[in-house]
């Protein structure tokens, strides 16, 4: 029985890991103005970039429509699949909900089992990649989403951020709201963590941020999965993803922030998403 | 015969620029005031939204006459009005103009008479009118000019002052009149709009600059002031039962348009309407679970534009959690000393609950630093002096106050401010202390001010009215300017490449001088960020951390 892995876009899974591993990627929409895009499939992250710090108003990401995944599942379902579904924490976007309804459309017994990663971004690609691994070992629908549940415990993912302006103008980074304000100049490190924002660190300096987010990640090694994230700066990501690599041993994926976490960053951010070793 | 006193068009209508331009910087303050759990409850940013186009028809009309700036006012501010607040503004502006319709100038007594009329517009607009409200201000201030002609000044500017004192007044009680504004320790936010509002106009008609004046928001009579305002558990628990739906806004233009006929059907629709204007242009705000009746309803009577539905829900959820995480994270509180109302804000914003006033000659009591652990409602207090005077009161207040008073020995405040950084809520008690002690050696202090007595010290020479330059407490510059006696000790200070240098300049220093200083310090230590804020501290000219 064939086990196909379903995420959504969020997920800031790299077009070359999607394919290696068959993942299937239920794309979010962003509105900008009145214009609205199905995420990665009509807009593209570097349009998405640019028309950010172009725009006058931030913005707006949704969860895919029901119609998305009933589409998707149907056809997985009747090709006789099964599936596990995982996608971005409940707590941050209603993509559970809508891939629920789907669910419940086709039929509430279908074989399909909907997860909440507890993260976003390629926090959420990690455990997507680590389903699909066990689900080509031959594993079954039921050991995986066992596995996705103490995976999601380890998971997080680290964001730094060059400017408050995006998290200011968009708001909704709950526990980290009041953490995030400040006319003095921060360069300030949040993370996602059993499904929500959470506040780390405040340093003054990117440099010094980055020295921070290096530590904290080298202080959960030894480490599973692990991605740099970046959107605007690509080199900086390579230097971090050479540092993390030297000091924890692990092999280091390299992604970029999409359009929902992006939205709130803002440009020039860097990012860690990393699952502990269990 | 001595002509009445009258204010003329033109000069009325600086001054409400004035006005304008006053709410532009007391924005974010009056925001701040907010504790409803409304879509529109930014009052700051409306009332200055709406004044903003009230201005724009003023300029376009250009008609000399108050009667003729009023109208154009009004006009445009029913067009631009943004939220509750604004539209009460909006009429109040509408009642002042009716009040002085062709009237060329405004004397004494069409003050008065011009804020009746506002105030009783202002209540008419609402469906329910609550008392503690901006409209308890207006209906204050035009009774205070009332009474103020009664007593014999026909002046305008008296008149204005006085009605200026009234909703300064009735601004204060109305923590008193609303329970859950005394609950979080502010007054009311749109009164304190309007009050400001007031407070600029009767500076310009006396003669002065509102730009260079600092305005005072005010602060509850008797009730001690929060640094964050702690909305009730009750209050929360309240708001979240209560369905609103979706909030409505909307412009209806047409020809012949019935004001009580809309209110009429629109109230039997939704909640909280507030509908005004006249025949040809009527604004209108509604709560109601379903837009389509409302909007249905609104195009068979003319054309709608600046249509707006926000869901009050998902706001009001927001609301309650971002309170509910306020009075979880009170749990550990930090309490900071400080001068300046630039520092003020910048350890408010980081997360201090309370900022007690202090400084090289100002320094706190043992008795208000244990009065400012207590408001800060923390079960834990951490108690940050950022003065050497300081820290014994601090010790002896940790001592009195017990085991939950916690001092991190802060010299200066700049090592007070990188400790509050260091501040994580969700770490434990243990955690913070550690990592906050931690930063303090992190940060070189500069203080520059000016010399009282000559000396010499340390073959250092210095002239009585000379500049000097701290660094962490120690004489380590001297100059003629300020600025000369910070470079010399920048320079001194060995500021690496990468360094951050933060530049907060004082009360006695111009912004002008600040940046041209800031210029220095970068051209004396290359590689080195340099950041410029205001600190607003007395005596010290500039104040630096170098980190």
């Amino acid at each position: 029985m064939t086990i196909e892995i379903v995420t959504d876009s969020t997920a800031d899974l790299p077009p070359e890991l999607v394919k290696e591993w068959g993942i299937h990627v239920v794309p979010c929409t962003v509105a900008f103005d009145d214009q609205v895009y199905r995420d990665g499939v009509d807009i593209s992250t570097d349009e998405f970039y640019q028309r950010l710090q172009t725009s006058p108003k931030i913005p707006t990401t949704a969860q895919p429509p029901v119609g998305e995944f009933l589409q998707l599942y149907e056809t997985l379902c009747q090709a006789g699949a099964e599936v596990v579904s995982i996608h971005l924490s409940a707590k941050l976007s209603a993509t559970l909900d809508s891939a629920q309804q789907a669910k419940v459309a086709l039929s509430a017994d279908s074989p399909i089992d909907i997860v909440d990663s507890w993260s976003t971004s390629m926090g959420l690609g990690l455990v997507v990649l680590e389903a699909a691994r066990l689900a080509q070992a031959g594993a079954t629908r039921q050991e995986i989403v066992q596995q996705m549940e103490r995976c999601r415990e380890r998971t997080q993912v680290f964001c730094l951020l060059d400017t408050l302006e995006y998290v200011r103008k968009g708001g909704r980074l709950g526990r980290a709201e009041a953490f995030l304000a400040s006319a003095l100049q921060i360069k300030p490190i949040i993370t996602v963590e059993r499904g929500e924002t959470h506040p780390v660190a405040r340093p003054r300096t990117r440099e010094r941020s980055i020295n921070e987010l290096v530590g904290r990640v080298e202080a959960l090694a030894p480490l599973q999965g692990v991605s740099v994230l970046h959107n605007t700066t690509p080199e900086d990501a390579e230097a971090l993803a050479q540092r993390i690599a030297v000091s924890t041993g692990a092999k280091v994926l390299s992604s970029r922030f999409g359009s929902t976490l992006g939205t709130h960053v803002g440009p020039r951010a860097l990012g860690v998403a990393l699952t502990r070793a269990g | 015969m001595s002509e009445t006193p009258a204010i003329d068009g033109e000069e009325l209508k600086r001054a409400f620029s004035a006005a304008t331009r006053c709410l532009e910087r007391y924005r974010d303050s009056i925001n701040a005031l907010n504790v409803f759990p409304v879509p529109d409850g930014d009052t700051g940013t409306n009332m200055l939204l709406t004044m903003r186009s009230a201005e724009e028809e003023a300029q376009h009309k250009g008609d000399s006459s108050v009667g003729g700036l009023m109208e154009a006012m009004a006009h445009g501010a029913l067009l631009g009005a943004r939220g509750n607040s604004g539209v009460i503004l909006s009429q109040f502006l509408r009642g002042m103009a009716d009040g002085i319709l062709g009237k060329e100038r405004l004397t004494g007594e069409e003050v008065a008479r011009s804020f009746t009329q506002a105030s009783q517009a202002a209540y008419t607009a609402m469906s329910k009118p609550v008392e503690g409200t901006i409209l308890t201000v207006m209906r204050e201030l035009s009774l205070a000019a009332q009474a103020s002609l009664a007593q014999g000044s026909d002046d305008p500017q008296s008149v204005w002052e006085a009605a200026t004192q009234g909703a300064r007044a009735a601004l204060a009680m109305t923590p008193f009149q609303l329970p859950v504004l005394k609950e979080a320790g502010v007054v009311d936010a749109g009164g304190q709009g309007i009050t400001l509002i007031m407070e600029a106009v009767a500076c310009c008609l006396a003669g002065e600059s509102a730009d260079e004046r600092q305005f005072e928001i005010c602060s509850p009579a008797d009730v001690e002031p929060v640094a964050t305002p702690m909305v009730h558990e009750e209050y929360l628990a309240a708001a979240e039962a209560k369905e609103y739906g979706y909030c409505i806004q909307f412009l209806v233009r047409g020809d012949g348009l019935e004001l009580l006929a809309i209110r009429e059907r629109l109230g039997a629709m939704g909640n909280s309407l507030v509908a005004v204007g006249d025949s040809s242009l009527v604004r209108v705000h509604v709560h109601a679970g379903d837009p389509g009746p409302v909007l249905s309803y609104a195009v068979s009577v003319g054309t709608i534009s600046q249509v707006r539905i926000d869901n009050i829900d998902e706001q009001r959820e927001e609301f309650v959690a971002h309170h509910r995480r306020q009075r979880e994270a009170s749990k550990v509180a930090v309490v900071a000393v400080a001068q300046g109302e630039g520092f003020t804000r910048i350890f408010r914003e980081l997360g201090c609950s309370v900022v007690v006033a202090g400084g090289q000659s100002m320094n706190p009591s043992t008795q208000e630093l244990l009065d400012a652990a207590r408001h800060s409602a923390g079960a834990d207090v951490v108690l940050l002096p950022n003065n050497p005077n300081i820290i014994l009161a601090a010790s002896q207040a940790a001592s009195l106050h017990g085991s939950s008073l916690h001092v991190i020995p802060s010299r200066t405040i700049p090592q007070g401010i990188a400790a509050l950084l260091a501040f994580n809520e969700e770490q434990s008690l243990e955690s913070n202390l550690a990592a906050m002690m931690e930063t303090l050696d992190t940060v070189k202090t500069i203080e520059v001010t000016q010399a009282v007595r000559s000396s010499k010290l340390n073959d250092l020479e210095v002239a009585k009215g000379q500049h000097i330059a701290l660094a962490d407490g120690e004489m380590a510059a001297a100059g003629d300017s300020p600025c000369a006696a910070l470079e010399a000790a920048v320079s001194q200070s060995g500021a690496a490449s990468g360094a951050h240098v933060t530049l907060y300049w004082g009360a006695d220093v111009t912004e002008g001088d600040a940046r041209m200083a800031a210029e220095r310090v970068t051209a004396c230590a290359p590689g080195v960020e340099v950041e410029l804020q205001y600190g607003g501290q007395p005596l010290y000219h500039y104040i630096v951390s170098v980190e």
